[in-house]
């Protein structure tokens, strides 16, 4: 695929970007024109309907799509370096980390605020990858996608219910699953302004590492004999997915298969080079997240319908075809 | 490990489980001695007492004893049909198949809880079936029959889906039953009460009848196609009819216990580990096994946290976890 499509297809990216945004900003419980949109977005209108869309409504698209990108990102990194085609910060176990460390911190420091909370989740994914790795460090075989999988999801079931458990021992699983469950309601200008220059720094950081992470997806015995510092691009690609995951779930709570389902998405569109996938996944990332959270809003107004509802249901479809796209001999 | 006899293991377990039993009706927020507990069956001595023995303990031990003996035959006969010692209906999708159907349920009749003891079971039923149905047609190969990485990894991607589904048809209608889904998503234990226990035991009771008559034959299935042609063996019928009752099982007592996972998962395991992989000597193992860790689960979750207690499933996911990735880096 030559450079020229490949700009063609990022500028189509970007127009449904935008197009996403402004239909992300329409919709919602409170109707709205879009007079009243551009209004919000490019003239201080003191409306009504203009405060809403200016301080309740702009926040949280672009909490939407910070969230997206981001997950799409880890997820693209994360099937890059463990070349499994299921890899998904949600599937294994890395969400549910940061969600445990939320909770603890929920039980703790509740004092802490969004910064706080941030910090923590970021921990928790740390830990959540840890395990991970641990665990393909400690079996002598390689691990095969099914094993990680299974491996991944008896993690992930065992950190929800520690949070879980915690959260009801301690009376704050009400607290607890307004954060799993809440989706991206009550986002503001601070907490978005906190996140973007992390997925930001994070998306430059991983297209500086995309040729090595192109590498070790195709072969990585291939990669070290070409020279290239595997170890030390793993190391910062799991620090990444880490940062990432954690970002996201002190955003949104804990998404599964987003971060599976967007990098396959980009792949389909831009092949297999990573320094093409990176920047795809991000834009898709952000556009599935943005418009998923429109139908979350819309669905069934004036309530809202919890994100990861919405989310697993579109994800599981694309989960199928996933398997049935690699159970050649890959399984 | 064989250094105990068939016999010897099964009296031990028995004990154990009759001792749980035992602890089970004399401790809760009303702590009983051994002796106000004989009083409180077998004489009204203390009214109370017998009130709390007979009408709100008793019931709830045998819904608890029973779903773990079923969910350990479910298991154990979902691993010898798939081939594969990491099965289990909760990790395979079957319980939240169950737990769907209740919902869908819920949702589309009003909530009649006297007529719904009565029918929830089947609802279940239903919903596991479809599941389990679906899991089967889109794993099976022609020639080899299941194929079993494909049948696990579609069952975790179900499993998570479903849940998902769940959260999203229970928010988008009935907003004052998300607090029983919860729980249900949790595994607590609520058919704690007689109505449940006469609709529940008679199906789990024949069922494991029939398995125990199955016994020789399932050893046979375990052997592979081969050797069930030669000894005149329907390999594909046989399969089919214990996916159907490992889906009975599963989907009964997760109706009335909730969403737990690693039971049939462990108590099969364990039951090889100790007895061998003779269908006629771990399966009662198995099922003795299972309803001990159900019956501890239970007494823990009950009492930890008064006076509402912690949902059964979280603990039975603290026992389940440590012993279920000890299982996957040992192979």
């Amino acid at each position: 695929m030559n450079n020229k499509s490949f700009i063609f297809k990022m500028t189509m990216m970007f127009i449904v970007f935008f197009l996403s945004i402004l239909v992300a900003m329409k919709v919602g419980a409170a109707s709205s024109s879009w007079d009243s949109v551009f209004n919000a977005l490019f003239a201080k209108d003191k409306s009504n309907i203009g405060l809403i869309l200016f301080e309740i409504r702009i926040p949280r698209v672009l909490a939407a799509l910070l969230v997206g990108s981001a997950l799409g990102l880890a997820g693209s990194m994360m099937q890059g370096m463990t070349r499994n085609p299921l890899a998904d910060p949600g599937l294994l176990g890395i969400s549910a980390g940061a969600m445990l460390m939320i909770t603890l911190g929920q039980i703790f420091f509740r004092a802490l605020d969004f910064i706080g909370f941030m910090i923590l989740a970021f921990i928790g994914s740390l830990i959540g990858v840890v395990i991970v790795l641990s665990l393909s460090f400690v079996s002598r075989k390689k691990l095969t996608t099914m094993t990680l999988l299974l491996a991944g999801s008896a993690i992930s079931a065992m950190l929800f219910a520690l949070s879980q458990g915690f959260g009801l021992l301690f009376n704050v699983s009400k607290d607890v699953s307004m954060w799993t469950s809440g989706g991206l309601m009550a986002m503001t200008y601070s907490q978005v302004l906190l996140a973007l220059p992390l997925v930001i720094i994070a998306l430059i950081a991983s297209l500086f590492m995309a040729k090595d992470i192109t590498a070790i997806s195709l072969n990585e015995e291939v990669a070290i004999g070409l020279g290239l510092k595997i170890q030390r691009t793993k190391t910062i690609g799991y620090f990444l997915i880490a940062l990432l995951t954690g970002v996201s779930v002190a955003l949104a709570g804990a998404l599964t298969f987003v971060g599976l389902m967007i990098p396959h998405l980009a792949r389909m569109l831009v092949g297999y080079d990573y320094k093409k996938i990176i920047p795809a996944s991000f834009l898709i990332g952000g556009i599935f997240i943005v418009l998923s959270d429109s139908l979350a809003r819309t669905i069934n107004a004036p309530y809202e319908t919890p994100l990861i509802a919405i989310v697993s249901v579109i994800g599981l479809p694309f989960f199928f075809w996933v398997i049935k796209q690699k159970t050649g001999g890959e399984l | 490990m064989k250094k105990l006899s068939f016999k010897s293991i099964i009296i031990l377990f028995s004990i154990i489980n009759f001792i749980l039993i035992l602890l089970n009706l004399a401790i809760g927020q009303i702590n009983m001695s051994l002796m106000e507990l004989i009083q409180g069956i077998f004489t009204n001595h203390n009214p109370l007492n017998q009130y709390v023995i007979l009408n709100l303990r008793l019931p709830r031990v045998l819904i608890v004893l029973f779903s773990g003996i079923a969910l350990a035959m479910a298991g154990a006969l979902l691993q010898t049909i798939s081939k594969n010692d990491l099965a289990d209906p909760g990790i395979i999708g079957i319980n939240s198949g169950a737990g769907l159907g209740v919902t869908i349920f819920f949702l589309l009749f009003v909530f009649n809880a006297k007529s719904f003891a009565y029918l929830l079971p089947f609802i279940a039923f239903m919903g596991g079936l479809v599941s389990a149905l679906l899991i089967f047609v889109l794993s099976y190969h022609k020639n080899k029959g299941i194929h079993p990485y494909k049948m696990i990894l579609l069952g975790v991607g179900f499993s998570m889906a479903a849940s998902g589904l769940m959260v999203l048809l229970i928010t988008s209608a009935e907003r004052d039953q998300v607090q029983f889904i919860t729980n249900w998503l949790a595994g607590n234990v609520w058919g704690g009460d007689w109505p449940y226990v006469w609709v529940t035991l008679p199906l789990i009771v024949l069922s494991v009848i029939y398995i125990g008559f199955q016994s020789q034959t399932l050893n046979i299935i375990h052997l592979g196609e081969n050797h069930a042609k030669g000894l005149g063996v329907n390999m594909k019928r046989k399969q089919f009819t214990y996916l159907l009752i490992a889906t009975i099982l599963a989907s009964v007592s997760v109706a009335v216990v909730g969403n737990i996972a690693f039971i049939g998962l462990l108590s099969p395991h364990i039951a090889k580990q100790l007895v061998g992989i003779r269908h006629q000597k771990f399966l009662p193992v198995a099922g003795l096994i299972g309803a001990n860790i159900m019956l501890a689960s239970d007494l823990l979750a009950r009492n930890l946290i008064q006076p509402n207690g912690l949902p059964t499933g979280i603990l039975v996911a603290f026992i389940g976890t440590p012993y279920f990735i000890y299982l996957i880096l040992k192979k």
